[in-house]
């Protein structure tokens, strides 16, 4: 890719994010002159690098955002919360072009034919601004009263003030009323109290539309989409039709604020991991020098050599791990563009709190995050948080919270996300885990309730009464657990019923990485660390010689103890090669020790994680990992094994 | 089609577009007491209805669109049968 252009769209995104986190503090506090200038000189500069590359939809749309910010800081025309909106869609517009730049080296057509309506949208609101300020309050008080109205639970409420000046537009405001699917409710009234008949202008529209509607959020939308300035539309949270229309943020899978390609970094990494075994074959040489006449010296000096060596690319190996930290802020900086169109989507007003989100991560682990976490915010945003209705009913501010901490411990961090919602019920857990077969009656009485709110990770579990496309479809949270258990970390529920729930994820700050050999038992698989390993050797049978009740073979003119894997795994040892068996031969602290094993597959660099749960405490196994086909691999200890 | 003065009452025929809206107006001011018969109407512009509900006069005639019929003619002080109240 041209240089110019790869550096622009790094650039580009920074600016777009940069320019939308200002744009929604100004949301909630207007005033903030200091936001104001920086989202100002965001979209100012962006604008001026699509120049270079004659991205004329871009410029002219950017152009128009431009102009509505620097209306607002000249203090001729404030922003109003739906001029807000129609920027950062601008914004958005613009950061879905750079995506097509990067991947197919130009901006689709259907992508750039959007361009005129999300300029049409912005100037149609600041057209708006100076007469309808009480669009500014974002209130949704109305549609609560209005739900009262009727005595079934309406899927939304819908407010809709025709501009004044509608008419001169060819608008007609009933006929698109009209088209409202399952209306269950209309009220029609003046806007303003109607004047005395001689002053009253037909051509100007006086009137609000107030109404209840059963129809999936997407359809009504469709409806106004080219009035969305004159129109409220807050779903009520009582069912989300089939076509409820689901929000997607696409993981992000590019670094963005590292200047390096991180192939490169990767590539680096790979060739440490390379010399790291390269570095490990020392251990052999040692061996054989020291079994030649004399070779004591020369395998002292190896030794010498490779304990260097052991330093250096250990540091070189850490070295290169710290350019692949990067912030949390990578990962969590999408969600409170999510949280804040969810919570309008689902008629919840959130707001999320982030903590903590300097704290910095091995990339890989950062981006393997994102989509669990954007999983668990969006289960907290369906599930957990109730909808305004049921916060008043249960004495909770309407706007809940939603509580995003990272936290440093050790070489560990913990990330915890909490929410002030309606928390899990452990009864119902249970209830649910006997229907769905994955607990018996008898099992589920025995848990505590800890252990029942765990079964929300068990496979094929999903609570909600009515599943949605905003959390997905029976793939719930057992699909977060193993993603979290593949980057070596763990995740836990808590909840309070009534009071919230919180989310914990315990993910490793950065990888171990770590060479394993492969090898074969009794039919299963394990792998042994490749430090520990310093040859692998075929031994005839009848090289074998009993010493009291063990057995030892010859190697290289010294006595090798020879143990079976098979049985200190306590299975029965195999036949599998009668007259030769597989021996590894482990250093285990100064002593040479063979294993015989069934068979040696391949070798791995493979990440490691310690054993939690059951296999706590497991002698002779010091961890597991997760192979690339999603089996678990134990791995041991060869020091362990053979005390 | 068209808002007309026929035998007293202000009668709606056909689609009524928003330029009708002045005439209609026209009309209720020029004859008060007169009734509005939407009972022949068709498609008509919210415009229209707007200048019935801010000048309220008697209205008459069961129009022919449902949604109307449901949702509006109650807020002109219709009954659902058509006949003025």
């Amino acid at each position: 890719m041209d240089e110019l252009l790869a550096q622009f769209i790094v650039e580009a995104r920074e600016l777009v994010q940069a320019a939308i986190d200002d744009l929604f503090v100004l949301e909630r506090e207007p005033d903030n002159a200091g936001r104001l200038d920086s989202a100002f000189r965001a979209v100012h500069t962006l604008k001026g690098s699509t120049g270079l590359f004659d991205m004329a939809a871009l410029q002219s749309a950017l152009h128009r955002a431009e102009d509505s910010l620097g209306r607002a800081r000249s203090g001729t025309a404030p922003l109003d919360p739906s001029q807000v909106d129609a920027i950062v869609a601008i914004l958005e517009w613009v950061d879905t072009c750079v995506d097509d730049m990067e991947r197919l080296g130009a901006v689709g057509q259907a992508l750039l034919s959007q361009a005129a309506q999300l300029e049409a949208d912005l100037r149609a609101d600041s057209d708006e601004a100076d007469t309808q300020p009480e669009l500014a309050v974002r209130s949704i008080g109305w549609a609560l009263a209005l739900a009262e109205q009727v005595d079934t639970a309406p899927a939304l409420a819908l407010r809709y003030r025709p501009h004044p000046e509608c008419f001169f537009n060819g608008d007609d405001p009933l006929a698109l009323v009209a088209r409202i699917p399952a209306l269950v409710h209309l009220s029609v009234s003046p806007r303003q109290p109607w004047p005395e008949a001689d002053g009253f202008d037909p051509y100007r529209s006086n009137l609000v539309f107030e109404a209840l509607s059963d129809a999936p959020l997407a359809d009504v939308e469709a409806i106004f989409r080219l009035v969305p300035d004159q129109v409220e539309i807050v779903p009520l949270g009582a069912a989300p039709g089939p076509d409820f229309d689901v929000p997607t943020v696409v993981p992000s899978d590019t670094t963005r604020s590292l200047r390096v390609d991180s192939a490169r970094i990767d590539a680096l990494l790979d060739a440490v991991g390379e010399l790291m075994t390269t570095k490990n074959g020392l251990g052999g040489l040692i061996a054989v020098a020291a079994a030649l006449p004399d070779g004591a010296e020369l395998a002292r000096e190896i030794a010498a050599t490779q304990k260097d060596l052991d330093r250096l690319t250990g540091s070189l190996y850490g070295a290169v791990l710290q350019t692949r930290m990067v912030p949390l802020s990578q990962a969590f900086r999408r969600l409170p563009r999510m949280v804040h169109d969810l919570s309008r989507r689902l008629g919840k007003p959130t707001d999320l709190v982030i903590e903590g989100d300097a704290i910095e991560a091995d990339k890989a682990i950062v981006d393997d995050m994102f989509e669990p976490l954007l999983h668990l915010v969006r289960n907290a945003m369906d599930h957990g948080i109730e909808n305004p209705a049921e916060r008043f009913a249960a004495g909770k501010p309407a706007t809940s919270r939603l509580q995003l901490q990272a936290m440093r411990q050790g070489d560990q961090m913990l990330v915890r996300l909490s929410d002030d919602g309606r928390g899990i019920n452990p009864e119902a857990i249970r209830r649910a885990a006997i229907d769905r077969g994955i607990v018996t009656e008898d099992q589920a009485a025995q848990l505590d309730d800890a252990d029942a709110i765990d079964l929300l990770f068990a496979a094929g579990f999903s609570t909600a009464a009515t599943l949605s496309d905003i959390s997905g479809r029976g793939v719930g949270l057992d699909a977060v657990r193993s993603a979290i258990l593949r980057v070596g970390g763990t995740v836990e529920l808590a909840s309070r019923p009534g009071i919230g729930t919180t989310m914990t994820m315990r993910l490793p700050v950065s990888f171990a990485m770590t060479q394993l050999m492969v090898v074969s038992v009794a039919g299963e698989r394990y792998g042994v660390p490749m430090q520990s390993v310093s040859e692998a050797v075929r031994v005839k049978r009848d090289a074998i010689t009993p010493i009291r009740d063990n057995r030892a073979f010859v190697l290289r003119n010294r006595t090798v103890p020879l143990l079976s894997l098979s049985s200190l795994l306590g299975f029965e040892e195999g036949t599998l090669s009668p007259d030769e068996l597989t021996v590894l031969v482990l250093a285990v602290q100064d002593e040479r020790i063979g294993i015989a094993v069934d068979g040696i597959s391949e070798r791995l660099e493979i990440i490691t994680r310690p054993l939690g749960g059951l296999l706590t405490g497991v002698k002779g196994i010091s961890g597991t990992t997760v192979l690339g086909d999603g089996r678990v691999l134990l791995v041991l200890d060869a020091a362990g094994l053979i005390q | 089609m068209s808002v007309l003065l026929k035998d007293g009452s202000i009668v709606l025929t056909g689609d009524c577009g928003v330029e009708e809206a002045e005439t209609l107006i026209g009309l209720i001011q020029g004859n008060p007491g007169a009734l509005v018969d939407v009972g022949e109407a068709g498609a008509v512009h919210t415009a229209l209805w707007q200048v019935l509900m801010a000048l309220a006069p008697k209205v008459t005639g069961e129009p022919r669109d449902p949604f109307i019929r449901r949702w509006i003619a109650p807020a002109l002080g219709m009954a659902a049968d058509g006949t003025a109240t």
